[in-house]
């Protein structure tokens, strides 16, 4: 058991095949790294987040000043654009990734799933080679490429779902809707001007509407970090993972998470497509 | 700039990588925002903060619509608003339900860091002796037991 355990983890390291699909992947990042820029340049409008209370994981000496966080955020924009480009695509995804944790660590008010995510996945694709197509100025390098960082991110993605659905589970007040039926309320007004009927709205807050959704959210998330590596289940994981993610952005503000996991889906869209990996994925 | 591993090299990242996440969700319980811990949406609470200050007579002096101006700091007597002071993602708002999107510990931690905050922030508040908060809170639609602390300057 253990030696196939071992065999399936050597195929997923020694994979190989057609990497084109991480630079679309690259590319989508990028975009979601400079909208981060975006964002932190933005806040910048209503003062330096230094010179108003703040909670820093490090010590203050390590929080910016504010002319040296002009620097961090320039930084910023410049990774977040050769991600895009792909010149010097792959150290760029670890820079901008860095600035990410940083920000989160000089002000824990910062801290939010999504950007965790994203550094997470940063990081893992510069160590893809995801630079070989999109590149601006230099023509598409063919042949196949190691797929093993792929592969990770996909396992990240099960231990994602794993430690989301896990949480939820051991939390009483998830598993029995209190809380689903608190977050329905407080979102109520965003998901009827999206176009929910008011009945819809109404079940979803009733204590076995509650329930039922809560331990769907759960079913789903815990199934899901299974069911993406079992190949005879792939595409039904697929279909489920992206409604997943979709219903949870017509249901919360939450939008650059969805954005996030569509990509990483397209990446293993893309894995499934080259075959080899297919193979290395399936359970010895 | 050495990103394509050797096989070795992948095996040492992964474990690295995964170790690190794993000790982060394991740990995920000791942080007030369970932050690192994949913990989405962890709970559907709201706080009310309630801030009074105390003065060198021992009296508490509640803080309403989030100003308070010292009288016997010069003239013209300083002005202080919270809400410049503590902003959202914080509690910036008093007296009125914030949301506690990470839960209630972290936002109670939150306005208790904000209170310490303003207290180290307002040296022109000659009066000031403490800020005491009463927090009210409400976790996934039922009230908890009112929160009671006092931030000395």
């Amino acid at each position: 058991m253990i030696e196939k355990l071992l065999d399936a983890l050597r195929r997923l390291r020694d994979d190989e095949g057609d990497p084109s699909t991480l630079a679309l992947v690259r590319v989508g990042f990028g975009l979601l790294l400079l909208n981060e820029a975006r964002l932190a340049t933005d806040a910048l409008h209503s003062g330096f987040f230094g010179a108003y209370f703040h909670q820093p994981y490090l010590p203050e000496w390590l929080v910016p000043s504010e002319g040296f966080y002009d620097l961090v955020l320039a930084a910023q924009w410049i990774a977040g654009g050769l991600v895009v480009i792909g010149r010097f695509a792959r150290p760029a995804l670890l820079v901008a990734a860095s600035l990410l944790v940083y920000g989160m660590l000089c002000n824990r008010l910062e801290f939010h799933h999504y950007r965790h995510t994203m550094a997470a996945f940063s990081t893992l694709l510069a160590f893809s080679p995801c630079d070989r197509h999109l590149v601006l100025g230099r023509a598409a390098v063919r042949g196949a490429a190691p797929l093993w960082a792929q592969h990770a991110i996909k396992a990240q993605v099960s231990f994602m779902y794993l430690a989301s659905g896990g949480s939820k589970l051991f939390d009483p007040d998830w598993r029995g809707g209190l809380m689903m039926r608190g977050m329905v309320q407080s979102f109520a007004r965003l998901v009827r001007d999206r176009g929910a009927p008011q009945s819809l709205l109404d079940a979803m807050q009733t204590p076995l509407g509650a329930s039922l959704l809560a331990k769907g959210a759960i079913g789903t998330e815990l199934a899901l970090a299974v069911l993406l590596w079992w190949p005879r289940a792939f595409w039904v994981a697929v279909f489920v993972g992206v409604g997943f993610h979709v219903v949870i952005s017509l249901m919360t503000p939450v939008q650059l998470f969805t954005f996030e996991m569509l990509f990483v889906y397209l990446l293993f869209i893309g894995l499934r497509a080259t075959g080899r990996s297919d193979a290395a994925a399936a359970p010895a | 700039m050495g990103l394509d591993l050797t096989t070795r090299g992948r095996a040492i990242f992964c474990a690295l990588f995964f170790g690190s996440e794993v000790l982060l969700v394991a740990t995920a319980g000791l942080r007030t925002d369970r932050s690192y811990g994949f913990r989405m949406f962890p709970e559907a609470s709201t706080i009310t903060v309630h801030v009074s200050r105390r003065l060198a007579d021992g009296s508490v002096v509640p803080i309403t619509g989030g100003t308070w101006t010292p009288q016997s700091c010069g003239s013209p007597p300083p002005k202080f608003v919270w809400g410049k002071m503590v902003r959202f993602p914080g509690p910036g708002r008093l007296d009125v339900p914030v949301g506690a999107p990470y839960g209630v510990e972290n936002e109670v931690q939150r306005a208790r860091d904000g209170l310490a905050w303003v207290a180290a922030h307002t040296p022109e508040d000659c009066e000031t002796r403490a800020f005491v908060a009463h927090v009210e809170a409400v976790r996934n639609g039922r009230p908890v037991d009112p929160i009671d602390f006092e931030v000395p300057r």
